[in-house]
């Protein structure tokens, strides 16, 4: 599985039937980067011959014609999934392959009520799929483009006549399902949110964990390295620890991750923070040394985490001591509390903080930017870090 | 870009009536011989499926695309989280002691309950030592256990449909479009960083991961989206590939170690690598190097995005195809057998299908066999497929098709499930295509060299079970399609899967000796 794609020819509008009530032309030519890809003929035709015939007519009218824009974005979706016009009214629809993850699409207009059975259609044209730019030869069929390529860009010149709901799809295979949208002909648009003729665009935050908290997830998101984890405390406060450096990496009030991007792509975007972090840390702070604070970094290597209570508690080694480490909230979500553990310590343990550092240690000698440990302290000890106070 | 939520219930009633109107209006074919039934998903749980497990205790596990691991009870429907928060876990396989290990991006986690209260309370790491950019194509695929007990994984490539994160985990490999590039302008930088790459360790490797010392060694290399590891009846590993750059079509490889399975772009992380860009590598030298496909799925007729290679069991409602390996796909709702050989040392077969199911829709990714049930595990990913489980049964009586197709020294045996016609030991019923696919770094590739193969001489078994066919050349490298429309059985059936695509890499001298 994976980027499954097919781009068998040039990203020009290919004309289906004609309806009684609605004409549809070749307006433009796409973009001349627009390429097959080697060794591949196209078979279809440039343009019908209706449609290069009525060109020259279009151009007579095109100062009435009023310009209509769709994008085929990442995530199998139409931007904007509605659109909107007048019963007779000539209008250009710009088709746009914008879709970052190379998908190749293409866009069918359909008789009103005819989405479900065009879908079904197109996915038994089988081996024909191709040559017919995956569009199923039908009366319902008011227009489609070819099969478009990344950025490749078409104009429809239409007009339709009688009111209606006239659903757009992508009928390229196994896109239609959940890749359509709905030009509303001289009827009125419902509600976004409530309208059953569009694929759900309630742009309904997706928080990782539903809400709940406690909660832990591992997911890409700014700031950090690659393999981080995030964690909601139970409270209102949020943490991210990152799996490589082995630390807390920054701290957030509110509401866990928004994952909704991440989730409906293919993990291409990043989770996002709904509040800015209201600590993150600074370079080397939280690192480690064994020693002296001059000593070179340990070899650091992520074990895991045991989770109790909904919480984790991070198991790292650092030049082959087990570290464990573990976050929790201060009463009334004032602060995070770090809690390391070092069952095995050597005789003088490092943790750097930094100078003017704002967390609050309770054992251990703060000296120049970096807090000491002896054996005896480094078992058990705790790092405080308030919300700063506006 | 706005956030969009895919699939939230105001598109249930549209997809509920897309799919009444597949089952309704025109009953699949494959009816009559196979049951397909909806499994339940969890409620809340994005029904994605990323792997598909039968634990030893016959309840099935699977993850889930936002990370969950569900535990499924069919003995009352019940579903249990096990885990949560995982990264696009994408495999899984049970220990001994009850734990499971699951491939998820950034590691091959052990989930285990060590409180015994049934839900999973230890994630521990079992293998991290590779490397992350953060690009969204570096999935992490398998694990998939060879019979011996090894483990094997697979590690996607990043693709230049986008860049890399500023922080990235392992070392990176100087060969290749320079760092800051990456983090320039991308549409123009993104092309001279080769369709898919791999500038950390082992991207596009597969490899062999003891999860008890946590260590891996890389064992074969080439790979491009090797989504889909399994094992044949007969132990080899066999690893699912996408149709893309430097493949043609879409891919089955049978893994030979230390093996160059034809995408270059991992070539960087092999053992004294003299620092070649492999884009710069002329093709004719890699192709002397590779380990060819064992099998082509043809794009757009057998699979454009095959899955997961499972083997079918050898029970009495599986007859004949017991022992032989499924496939998923996900572009169409079809499941497909393979049928594979070794010819001179040389990996190479077919691939027929065992039906289109309409009912099971589209994205059929992760297949595990339960008894004489195969359940599927849906998903999309946002590229063509869809959701949830479902399972496939057989009725009892499987149809007419055929069975199985080996390569002899002047064309091949194709045996049926069933005694044939009269017609076909007439000439004139076989049609048979013949084409090839580039190799090259360009994405996909068109049939080539097509043309038509007409036997000089057809000769069916005196159980009319099989039937010799010779032709007057046959191409290496070289597809051989079969239309066996015209073909009908004893009893006057049509095969119900009347296509069979046989990948042809080497011709026997000899007959090899009969079963």
């Amino acid at each position: 599985m994976f980027s499954p794609k097919f781009s068998p020819a040039l990203g020009r509008p290919l004309l289906q039937a004609f309806s009684p009530a609605l004409f549809a032309w070749l307006c433009m030519a796409p973009p001349a980067q627009s390429q097959a890809p080697a060794g591949n003929k196209p078979e279809t035709k440039p343009a019908s011959a209706k449609g290069d015939a009525k060109a020259p007519v279009a151009q007579k009218k095109k100062a009435a014609a009023r310009s209509l824009q769709v994008s085929m974005r990442d995530g199998l979706r139409f931007d904007p999934p509605r659109l909107s016009v007048a019963p007779g009214q000539d209008f250009v629809l710009t088709v746009e392959n914008a879709d970052t993850t190379h998908q190749t699409h293409n866009l069918v207009l359909l008789n009103p009520g005819t989405l479900q059975a065009t879908v079904q259609a197109s996915m038994e044209l089988g081996e024909k799929g191709p040559e017919l730019h995956f569009v199923p030869k039908s009366p319902n069929v008011l227009a489609s483009t070819t099969v478009l390529g990344p950025d490749q860009k078409v104009q429809l010149k239409l007009k339709i006549e009688k009111p209606g709901i006239y659903p757009y799809v992508c009928t390229f295979p196994g896109h239609g399902m959940v890749m359509y949208g709905a030009l509303y002909v001289g009827e009125p648009m419902p509600e976004l949110s409530k309208d059953p003729n569009v694929p759900s665009v309630t742009l309904q935050a997706m928080t990782a964990g539903g809400g709940r908290r406690p909660f832990i997830q591992r997911m890409f998101m700014p700031d950090t390295g690659p393999a981080s984890i995030a964690v909601a405390l139970p409270g209102k406060q949020n943490y991210c620890w990152d799996s490589v450096l082995c630390r807390l990496r920054y701290s957030w009030t509110g509401s866990f991750l928004d994952a909704s991007e991440h989730w409906s792509g293919n993990g291409k975007a990043l989770a996002t923070l709904p509040e800015k972090p209201w600590w993150t840390a600074p370079r080397e702070t939280l690192d480690l040394r064994f020693g002296k604070p001059e000593s070179p970094a340990p070899k650091l290597k992520f074990r895991g985490y045991r989770v109790s209570e909904g919480l984790p508690e991070f198991h790292y080694t650092a030049d082959g001591k087990d570290v464990f480490q573990s976050v929790t909230e201060m009463p009334e979500g004032a602060g995070i509390v770090l809690k390391y553990r070092i069952p095995e310590p050597p005789p003088m343990t490092v943790l750097i903080l930094g100078k003017n550092t704002p967390f609050k240690t309770t054992s251990g000698e703060m000296r120049e930017g970096a807090l000491r440990l002896t054996a005896d302290q480094a078992r058990e000890f705790t790092l405080q870090l308030s919300v700063p106070q506006p | 870009m706005k956030p969009i939520a895919l699939l939230l219930p105001l598109a249930f009633p549209l997809l509920a009536n897309a799919q009444t109107a597949a089952t309704h209006g025109s009953p699949s074919a494959t009816a009559p011989y196979y049951a397909v039934e909806k499994i339940q998903t969890p409620p809340g749980v994005d029904p994605q499926i990323g792997a598909l497990l039968v634990l030893p205790d016959q309840r099935v596990a699977a993850a889930f695309h936002h990370g969950e691991v569900g535990i499924y009870n069919p003995a009352d429907n019940s579903w249990k989280i096990f885990a949560e928060g995982l990264h696009e876990p994408l495999g899984m396989l049970a220990e001994k002691d009850g734990s499971l290990l699951v491939m998820q991006r950034a590691e091959l986690t052990r989930l285990k309950d060590t409180n015994l209260d049934g839900v999973a309370d230890h994630y521990e790491t079992a293998w991290s030592d590779f490397g992350l950019t953060g690009n969204y194509h570096e999935f992490a695929f398998g694990p998939a256990q060879a019979p011996d007990g090894r483990i094997f994984v697979g590690l996607n490539l990043a693709s230049n449909g986008d860049t890399i994160a500023r922080e990235i985990r392992g070392p990176w490999s100087p060969v290749g479009l320079a760092r800051e590039e990456f983090y320039g302008d991308w549409k123009k930088a993104g092309p001279l960083a080769g369709r898919m790459y791999s500038r950390v360790p082992w991207r596009g490797w597969i490899m062999e991961v003891d999860p008890k010392t946590g260590t891996a060694k890389p064992f074969a290399l080439g790979f491009r989206s090797p989504d889909g590891l399994g094992f044949t009846a007969s132990g080899e590993l066999v690893v699912s590939d996408n149709q893309g750059d430097w493949r043609g079509s879409s891919e089955l490889h049978v893994v030979q170690k230390n093996g160059f399975h034809g995408h270059p772009a991992s070539l960087v992380w092999k053992k004294n690598w003299d620092g070649t860009n492999p884009l710069d590598v002329p093709t004719a030298k890699l192709e002397s190097q590779r380990t060819p496909p064992a099998l082509w799925f043809p794009h757009n007729i057998y699979a454009n995005s095959p899955t997961q290679p499972v083997t079918i069991p050898k029970t009495a409602a599986w007859g004949p195809f017991g022992g032989q390996t499924l496939i998923g796909e996900m572009n169409s709702p079809r499941l497909l057998r393979l049928l594979l050989e070794k010819v001179d040392g040389v990996w190479q077969g077919a691939c027929v299908n065992l039906g289109e199911f309409k009912e099971l829709k589209l994205g059929l990714h992760r297949l595990a066999f339960r008894g004489d049930s195969l359940w599927v595990g849906r998903t999309h990913l946002s590229w063509a497929g869809s959701e949830g489980i479902a399972t496939v049964t057989p009725r009892g009586k499987l149809p007419f098709d055929p069975l199985d197709i080996h390569v002899t020294p002047k064309g091949f045996n194709l045996s049926f499930t069933e005694p044939l016609s009269d017609s076909a030991s007439e000439i004139g019923s076989w049609k048979v295509e013949h084409y090839t696919y580039a190799y090259h770094s360009t994405y996909g590739s068109p049939q080539l060299e097509k043309g038509t193969s007409t036997p000089t001489r057809v000769s069916v078994a005196p159980d009319r079970k099989s039937v010799e066919l010779e032709f007057p050349s046959l191409k290496p490298h070289f597809v051989y399609d079969f239309n066996l429309s015209d073909i009908q059985s004893a009893a006057g059936t049509k095969p119900l899967n009347p296509r069979i695509a046989y990948t042809l890499h080497r011709i026997p001298k000899q007959s090899p000796s009969k079963k």
